[in-house]
């Protein structure tokens, strides 16, 4: 197992535990080949070409901050936090019975290799626009209640948020809000101090009269990173616990799809007592927007199960039926399995689970004495029956296939590309050595060619992106319309045959689909135009080699850089008022006059509820992937640039070790590092 | 063109056998009667719009004579045919006056309330012409608008500006109006017609800019009879698919795949300069005794045509769009066989809903693959994806009557396809 020892700490200092480096095994692979890449890439970051020695340790500094990252979400009461606490080893690190109502995003930032100790905790509070948003607009909710012309709606929203303004206020002293926007940190972090933040209750500072710790700032605290290290790890891994779905204000989900957008691995937690129901489609709206192989679901508890071996199988049974349904990810894998049970492995408190836990628990067992349970301890088995080891391979092998597989080949490519480049510098140092001729253009003319890549390809890009951005909002626009002329339809028939004294509904995930491959295809297209453009400018940059140098073609075909991954398009799972069936809402309709007014006020309605989806799928998906291809392009070019420009003024020193600088040529250039290099006057 | 009034032709034989046929259920046959009458009465066009923007001018051109006198003030007209030329006017008190010949100017002494015309003008074969004539006023533009929805299956508005008053009025007129309508921006002869786009909603499949000049009359005239087939397609379409579901499974008369006129998939080769429509004396092929009734509403928002005025066809595109039509075709077949004989359960709906969903999918992924296609018709790709669009949605509402849209959804395209290829 390789471990990425990089300021030479020692593996570990007995901290070491074997369930956790069990579970966490499937990423061995991984981490070896990178650390392979590690220190190939490193041997070329000491060596005296500048520009390559740099462009090495910009790699490197790659590979050493990859932290793969999975969001945990689930229902109310899934045991999502004791899951958590479970597969980072340690049973009581985060507040497990936590009131509801918290809206915190906890990152559990694992740091791979590092002594067991906790590390750095950081808090962020809310920004005045977000909270803003929620205390003047009421959040989602009011916005739906006021577009609706709902007054009454509106006006009870107004009132809950000022009682919750009250409340922050009596807790955090009347200048509270001045705390919005910042960020407290700490050097080190306790359970105490994570309950400051993260632990809300509504009446929980009532109750604990007046105490001024337990839950203080978690009213406007919007997330915690906390890192720790872990021995056992053969990688760095983020681990996202969310706050869940559902709450009045719509703000957990809001918060919720923030932190989906940020990974790309979900795991989904329910709970094997209320496996999946219609109550939880806002949960499987979320997981709808990420790919299905990106979907892990765990069903917790199965602690609580009276005869595990025979309600497993219908339980999962279930699952797939409502997922399939609901039109959501029915082929994702579900592992079955208990928080509650591994933390006691944990403990080595296999003994003290309880009767009934304990008669699951061997039940269970008998179900599951496959081969490959661990026999050498109480221990390890009732770990292997807590699904833990299955879900931390899970994971390992989505990420090997996902953004491992990514990473690798981003760095392998690149390396390639420094390789070349380091030959092609000696192969220079070696000519001009010789005094052979060796540099056909002069810098200036180096530089200009350069100039005129990099704006090939920017243009290029830019045109084609542009328009195909056009051609995806034209689409969107399109889909929404088709949309909304079904519904309306539906609702003048329903209107038609039952009147307006029944609740009507009709289900948004068809524009939901709708949108979705649209996205799909505009990422689709988006990455072949990447790649043509990418590849173009590597081959423009690669003839630029040969041209300046006279080099031989083959020697310098430069790699492209990779086309970066697309954002899951998560926004498309935020509630519209469409979802909130027979809620509220609905009795809307009852007060417009005539059906045509119906239809009007429910197109004009919906069209704006779609809007913020289809603004948030602008600038939340394809603008930031807009941008990171941009960004790919433009570091690859400054990076040839780099490297080219050393070349061409006679920096470079042959890409040895140690070597002689290089003979400048015939011509003396000054070459300043910030200004382009530039003739001397007198040789003009 | 004239494929649409030949498949109705065929379909209204075909009723008329399916309802001598032997066991068919008594449901089905009021369905079949009404069909058939829809398809057999004459297409009822109604003109609206508020005084003084030149209703009366656009009545004259579309009955190709001066039915309405010039500056006379006439009330609610409306023309249809007769072997002789005949006006009835109803009075306020409900009496009727007939008079032989078209109205005269001196009518107006009568006080009409209404007064209907007939005359053996070729045009009335397939269409009778109502003229609203009402105040500006809303109350009574709605009143009069709903008199005038039951007694009109295609709507023309004529305007000058499309202004919100009229936008409103419209709006809020009856629903059923909306099914086919066709808006005539006019203008005075020589001056610019305004570029009017109305809303989506408002339900136009067309637009027409209409100089009043003899130009003008040609682009009323050819808007009206785009609608107008338009619309018949459709209910041939509704036929087709209602057939399917009544007709016994007799394996000779599998010659089911309606395609009754498709031209057979061209050979690659170079068209034909193209031609443009012949100015029509009398209109080019008047979709005679055409009609529309209240049918679903429109699913796909027309493709216009523009194909005719395209230049040269590349053999490429012509063999694309052959590969695809053949693959519609023989899909279009395999759905209507597998449509259940009588009603459809949920079951086999849902069903066949989930089969069209994937073969609209698939459509869509070879019409994108045929990029010369893409290229020379858009407005095909673009119906295409919307016809996969609304095959989806209809899949998650679910339903037998959604199954048969669906199903109705690939005549349609299907129709899309002749006509590029006719072209």
């Amino acid at each position: 197992m390789a471990k990425q020892q990089e300021d030479g700490t020692g593996p570990e200092s007995g901290g070491g535990n074997p369930l956790i480096e069990r579970t966490f095994s499937g990423f061995a692979d991984l981490a070896a080949r990178l650390g392979k890449l590690d220190l190939a890439v490193g041997g070329h970051a000491g060596i005296r070409d500048r520009a390559i020695a740099a462009e090495a340790k910009r790699l490197r500094r790659q590979i050493r901050e990859f932290e793969p990252s999975i969001t945990m979400i689930g229902q109310v009461k899934a045991g999502k936090t004791t899951l958590v606490n479970a597969m980072v080893g340690r049973p009581n690190l985060l507040p497990a019975d936590v009131n509801p109502w918290t809206s915190v995003v906890t990152s559990l930032h694992l740091m791979a290799g590092r002594e067991t100790t906790t590390g750095r905790a950081s808090f962020q509070f809310f920004d005045e626009a977000e909270w803003n948003h929620l205390m003047k607009l009421g959040g989602r909710v009011g916005e739906l209640a006021s577009r609706a012309g709902a007054d009454e709606e509106v006006e009870k929203v107004r009132q809950q948020l000022e009682e919750m303004r009250q409340k922050s206020r009596k807790r955090l002293g009347r200048r509270f809000e001045m705390l919005l926007g910042q960020s407290h940190d700490y050097e080190r972090f306790d359970k105490a101090l994570i309950e400051r933040y993260v632990c809300l209750g509504d009446d929980f500072w009532e109750d604990s009269d007046g105490s001024p710790d337990q839950g203080r700032f978690a009213d406007i605290t919007r997330s915690a990173d906390l890192w720790l290290g872990c021995s056992d790890l053969p990688l760095n891994l983020c681990i996202r616990d969310t706050p869940g779905v559902n709450d009045t204000f719509m703000i957990r989900e809001q918060i919720t799809i923030h932190a989906l957008r940020g990974s790309r691995l979900c795991v989904m937690v329910l709970s094997a007592q209320q496996a999946l129901s219609t109550v939880d489609l806002a949960l499987i709206r979320m997981i709808s927007n990420v790919k299905s192989r990106d979907v892990i679901i765990f069903v917790n508890r199965i602690d609580e199960l009276a005869d595990p071996v025979a309600e497993v199988p219908e339980i999962r049974a279930s699952i797939v039926e409502t997922l399939k349904k609901a039109d959501g990810p029915a082929d994702a894998e579900i592992i079955f399995g208990s928080g509650f049970w591994a933390n006691h492995a944990l403990e080595g408190k296999c003994d003290q689970l309880g009767a009934d836990s304990a008669r699951s628990l061997l039940a269970w067992a008998e179900g599951n004495a496959g081969g490959d349970a661990p026999k050498e301890s109480t221990e390890a088995l009732v770990w292997h029956l807590s699904g833990l080891p299955a879900l931390g391979n899970a994971i390992a092998s989505r990420i090997e296939a996902g953004p491992g597989a990514k990473i690798e080949a981003r760095i392998k490519g690149a390396l390639g590309n420094i390789e070349k480049s380091a030959l092609a510098s000696r192969s220079i140092a070696h000519k001009r050595q010789k005094r052979e001729q060796t540099d056909l253009m002069t810098p200036q003319q180096v530089q200009a060619e350069l100039d005129m890549i990099e704006h090939r390809a920017v243009e290029a890009l830019s045109d084609r992106i542009d328009k195909l951005r056009a051609t995806f909002l034209d689409r969107v626009e399109k889909s929404r319309q088709t949309f909304l002329g079904r519904a309306s339809a539906s609702l003048l028939k329903h209107l038609e045959s039952y009147g307006d004294g029944e609740v009507w509904s009709y289900d948004a995930s068809g524009l939901r689909i709708l949108l979705r491959s649209a996205y799909q295809v505009f990422v689709r297209s988006a990455n072949r135009i990447g790649e043509e453009v990418f590849a173009q400018a590597a081959a423009d940059l690669g003839a630029l080699y040969g041209q300046a140098f006279d080099l031989d073609q083959e020697e310098v075909s430069l790699d492209p850089p990779a086309v970066p991954q697309s954002p899951p398009p998560v926004a498309l799972g935020q509630t519209i008022a469409l979802d909130l069936r027979g809620s509220w809402w609905t009795r809307f309709w009852r007060r417009a006059r005539g059906y045509q007014a119906f239809i009007d006020d429910f197109s004009r309605l919906i069209y704006e509820e779609t809007g913020p989806i289809v603004s948030a799928l602008k600038t939340h998906n394809t603008d930031p992937f807009e941008a990171s291809l941009h960004v790919a392009l433009d570091e690859f070019i400054c990076a040839q640039r780099a490297i080219l420009t050393d070349l061409s003024v006679g920096k470079s020193v042959g890409a040895e070790p140690g070597g002689e600088a290089g003979g400048t040529g015939p011509d003396a250039f000054v070459f300043s590092p910030d200004a382009r290099p530039r003739r001397k006057e007198a040789n003009q | 063109m004239t494929n649409v009034s030949q498949d109705r032709q065929a379909m209204l034989g075909r009723l008329e056998t399916a309802l001598s046929a032997p066991g068919i259920p008594a449901k089905a046959v009021s369905a079949c009667r009404s069909l058939i009458a829809q398809l057999g009465r004459p297409v009822r066009v109604g003109l609206f719009g508020t005084p003084g923007v030149g209703k009366a001018w656009a009545f004259n051109m579309l009955a190709g004579e001066e039915v309405v006198p010039d500056g006379v003030d006439l009330p609610t007209l409306q023309l249809k045919w007769g072997a002789e030329r005949r006006t009835l006017v109803t009075l306020e008190d409900g009496q009727r006056v007939a008079r032989a010949g078209l109205p005269e100017p001196d009518l107006v002494t009568l006080d009409p309330v209404f007064v209907q015309v007939e005359a053996p003008i070729d045009v009335l074969r397939g269409l009778s012409l109502l003229n609203l004539v009402t105040e500006a006023e809303g109350r009574e533009m709605h009143s009069a608008l709903k008199w005038a929805a039951a007694r009109s299956d295609i709507s023309i508005w004529c305007t000058r500006y499309w202004s919100s008053f009229e936008r409103s009025v419209w709006r809020q007129g009856p629903e059923t109006l909306r099914n086919h309508a066709l808006l005539a921006v006019l203008a005075e002869p020589m001056r610019p017609v305004p570029d009017i786009r109305p809303d989506v909603q408002d339900g136009f499949e067309r637009v027409c800019a209409v100089s009043q000049g003899a130009t003008g009359r040609q682009s009323l005239r050819e808007g009206l009879f785009q609608v107008i087939e338009d619309a018949l397609a459709e209910d041939v379409d509704t036929a087709l698919a209602f057939l399917q579901r009544i007709e016994p499974a007799a394996p000779g008369a599998v010659a089911v795949v309606p395609v009754p006129v498709t031209p057979e998939p061209p050979v690659p080769v170079t068209p034909e300069p193209p031609v443009a429509a012949p100015v029509p004396e009398a209109p080019p092929a008047p979709p005679p005794e055409v009609v529309a009734a209240p049918v679903p509403p429109t699913p796909l928002r027309r493709c216009s045509r523009p194909v005719r005025e395209e230049p040269g066809i590349s053999p490429e595109a012509f063999a694309g769009i052959s590969r695809v039509f053949l693959f519609l075709r023989a899909g279009a077949g395999k759905a209507y066989r597998a449509l259940p004989r009588g009603a459809m359960d949920a079951d086999n709906a849902n069903e066949l809903l989930g089969d069209l969903e994937t073969f609209f999918e698939d459509l869509v992924d070879m019409t994108e693959r045929e990029d010369a296609l893409c290229e020379q018709w858009p407005d095909l790709q673009t119906a295409v994806s919307e016809a996969q669009e609304l095959a989806l949605l209809m899949r998650i509402e679910g339903g037998a009557e959604q199954a048969a849209e669906a199903a109705a959804l690939m005549m349609q395209l299907r129709r899309e396809f002749e006509y590029a290829l006719a072209a």
